[in-house]
């Protein structure tokens, strides 16, 4: 018999990678409304039933959706049970983390109280959020890590919920967006460095966020496809900032990662910096070295999406620059520009590149190697 | 090339779509206003279940802010990324020489010309009354 | 020299939503190619020819470049307005080809300029 039925329609199945990967952004959501309810103070039920998260978001109340896709996600990638994408622990086992072999999969919590005007709320609801993060998702995984969610906006608050959860390995990062108020590297977000320094662990800018500025520095893009490209722009906004505004010298063992902006740009950002700083340090005096420097000792990069040039050596070029010991696998499980692990690396990598881009440095900075 | 039975005319009514497998290649069978579709379901780009993807319509423009809209239910749009497939054809509407997906040719047959052969063998219990969807591989 | 990976990156995403922009009728790629030029200073690149030379070529096009000083401003030290390493053909594109390409009325005033 050559002819098989199915009931229903069943993702085809990946070709299984037989290497075992890190995956660092992976995306897990709530099944309904209030999931998050139980652990947040029972006057935040009532307060968001009736007032809801209010973001700093000009001209717009919230993000838009679908963002090409309901949820901006795959649309295979709906649990059987319900829910929307990612909700479903055991459908992200049974999808992507068995048949991708991800023996290292890093949450970073979308939707959550960053980038909310109500500082009290945001505080309430990221602690819950990371409260959530272990109950659903890393006690019953070993291979999940949570990121530390924080009220972005205020630093002190921030810094609390960092060091209440500094000594706890389910957590493996802090996590920031790249949209806020103000740059990241100005004093107000300086508090959120210290303390996760002094925690040991890196923090994680992932794109997107809300600081009520445009997308862009020319103004308010139209399309969402501007907004898909213009998160490049935005990361680089904030890794100029860190550097220049001198978080890394006050910070000397402080490790960064660029989430899902892409890596493309950092060669020409790097050779630009520091040549504006050649001329123009005296402006900064505290930046003591060359931007590059800085670059080199504190800054990864997540590789979804990964750059897709029309010839394939040209990529191997980039990667080359920005230095094989630097890049982070991620696919952004389960939005809709999710990387699949096994097409993303032209062919001709060595094998300890291979391993380094895949899974080793996510360890060695994540503190996980054995 | 084998041409297979793969299911009742009634079974695929306009609208609805048939996962299945032959010879181990994950293939869909659509119904699009009454005319019979096959494809590969697996997207060139990067491996993913192209046929569960959302039908629908070529949007085309020749000036910014105009849009015009047809060959409605022709274009599958993949799950994942979202490129555009035409459903005829199964290339990709970005890069159509480059990225394109198998398309079958799928016919539908009367009973008594299935009853007669040659097809390879199938599970549809057959009979003269009805007409059969067949996909040729 | 930011330029590549923007578009790769533009590139990619409009393959999938492409259709929030009909009226975007051929590839962005094919789009700067055509109709897009840029002005060489201030010029993020190394100082190391090799890899200049790369970039040029990420760029799939040698239209692109048009050169220019950025004169009074201070951005570059005396003569090094052209970088190092540019081949010859290169440099005759950038500083002379490309921008009578591009400004259809110098080409003309030159002409006028020889035969009065």
């Amino acid at each position: 018999m050559n002819i098989q039925f199915r009931e229903h329609p069943e993702q085809v199945a990946s070709i299984h990678a037989k290497t075992a990967i890190a995956d660092c952004d992976i995306h897990p959501a709530r099944a309904t409304r209030t999931e998050l309810h139980p652990y947040l103070a029972t006057r935040w039920h009532e307060h968001l039933e009736t007032y809801d998260k209010r973001p700093y978001h000009g001209m717009m109340d919230g993000p838009p959706y679908p963002k090409a896709q309901p949820n901006a996600a795959r649309r295979d990638a709906y649990p059987p049970e319900g829910g929307p994408q990612g909700s479903s622990l055991s459908f992200m086992q049974q999808q992507h983390l068995d048949p991708n072999n991800v023996v290292l999969g890093v949450l970073n919590p979308l939707a959550t109280g960053q980038g909310i005007r109500n500082h009290e709320l945001a505080a309430a609801v990221c602690s819950a959020i990371n409260d959530w993060q272990i109950d659903k998702w890393t006690s019953k995984d070993s291979r999940l890590k949570g990121s530390i969610v924080v009220a972005n906006e205020d630093g002190p608050a921030a810094a609390a919920e960092i060091r209440k959860r500094a000594g706890d390995a389910n957590f493996v990062q802090v996590l920031l967006l790249s949209r806020n108020v103000e740059p990241l590297g100005q004093r107000r977000y300086w508090p959120i460095y210290e303390a996760a320094e002094e925690a040991g662990l890196p923090v994680g800018v992932h794109a997107f966020g809300f600081g009520g500025n445009p997308l862009t520095p020319s103004g308010w893009p139209s399309f969402y496809i501007e907004e898909m490209v213009g998160h490049s722009q935005c990361q680089q906004t904030v890794l100029a900032s860190l550097i220049l505004e001198g978080v890394f010298e006050r910070h000397p063992t402080l490790k960064m990662i660029m989430i899902e902006a892409g890596f493309g740009w950092a060669p020409s950002l790097t050779w630009r910096l520091d040549k504006s700083w050649q001329r123009l340090k005296s402006e900064v005096p505290h930046v003591k070295r060359p931007p590059s420097e800085y670059i080199r000792d504190h800054i990864f990069w997540t590789t979804q999406p990964m750059e897709d040039p029309e010839r394939r050596d040209h990529l191997s070029d980039v990667i080359e620059w920005v230095g094989w010991d630097r890049l982070l696998f991620a696919t952004d499980y389960p939005h809709w520009d999710f990387d699949e692990p096994t097409r993303v690396l032209p062919p001709g990598v060595s094998e300890a590149n291979r391993e380094a881009f895949y899974l080793n440095n996510a360890l060695k900075l994540y503190g996980l190697s054995e | 090339m084998a041409r297979h039975v793969v299911a009742s005319v009634d079974e695929l009514p306009p609208g609805s779509r048939k996962f299945l497998t032959i010879d181990e290649r994950p293939i869909a069978i659509f119904n699009i206003k009454g005319e019979f579709f096959g494809l590969l379901n697996r997207c060139p780009h990067q491996g993913a279940a192209l046929c569960e993807g959302p039908l629908i319509g070529l949007a085309q423009s020749s000036d910014p802010g105009e849009i015009k809209y047809t060959r409605l239910g022709e274009i599958i749009r993949c799950p994942w990324h979202g490129w555009e497939f035409d459903i005829r054809t199964g290339q990709s509407y970005c890069e159509p020489k480059r990225f394109r997906t198998r398309a079958y040719p799928v016919s539908v047959e009367p009973g008594t010309a299935v009853v007669k052969g040659p097809y390879v063998a199938e599970t549809i219990k057959v009979s003269v009354e009805n007409d059969y969807v067949v996909v040729e591989l | 020299m930011w330029l590549p990976s923007y578009l790769w990156r533009l590139h990619k995403f409009w393959r999938g939503i492409r259709m929030e922009t009909p009226w975007v009728d051929r590839a962005p790629l094919e789009i700067v190619r055509s109709n897009i030029r840029f002005s060489l200073q201030p010029i993020d690149a190394p100082s190391d020819p090799q890899t200049l030379n790369r970039l040029f070529d990420h760029m799939q096009s040698d239209e692109l470049p048009l050169f220019s000083t950025d004169y009074p401003h201070w951005q570059f030290d005396g003569d090094a307005a052209l970088p190092e390493g540019m081949s010859p053909a290169l440099v005759r594109k950038v500083m002379i080809d490309n921008p009578y390409a591009t400004y259809g009325r110098l080409k003309q005033a030159a002409i006028r300029e020889t035969m009065s």
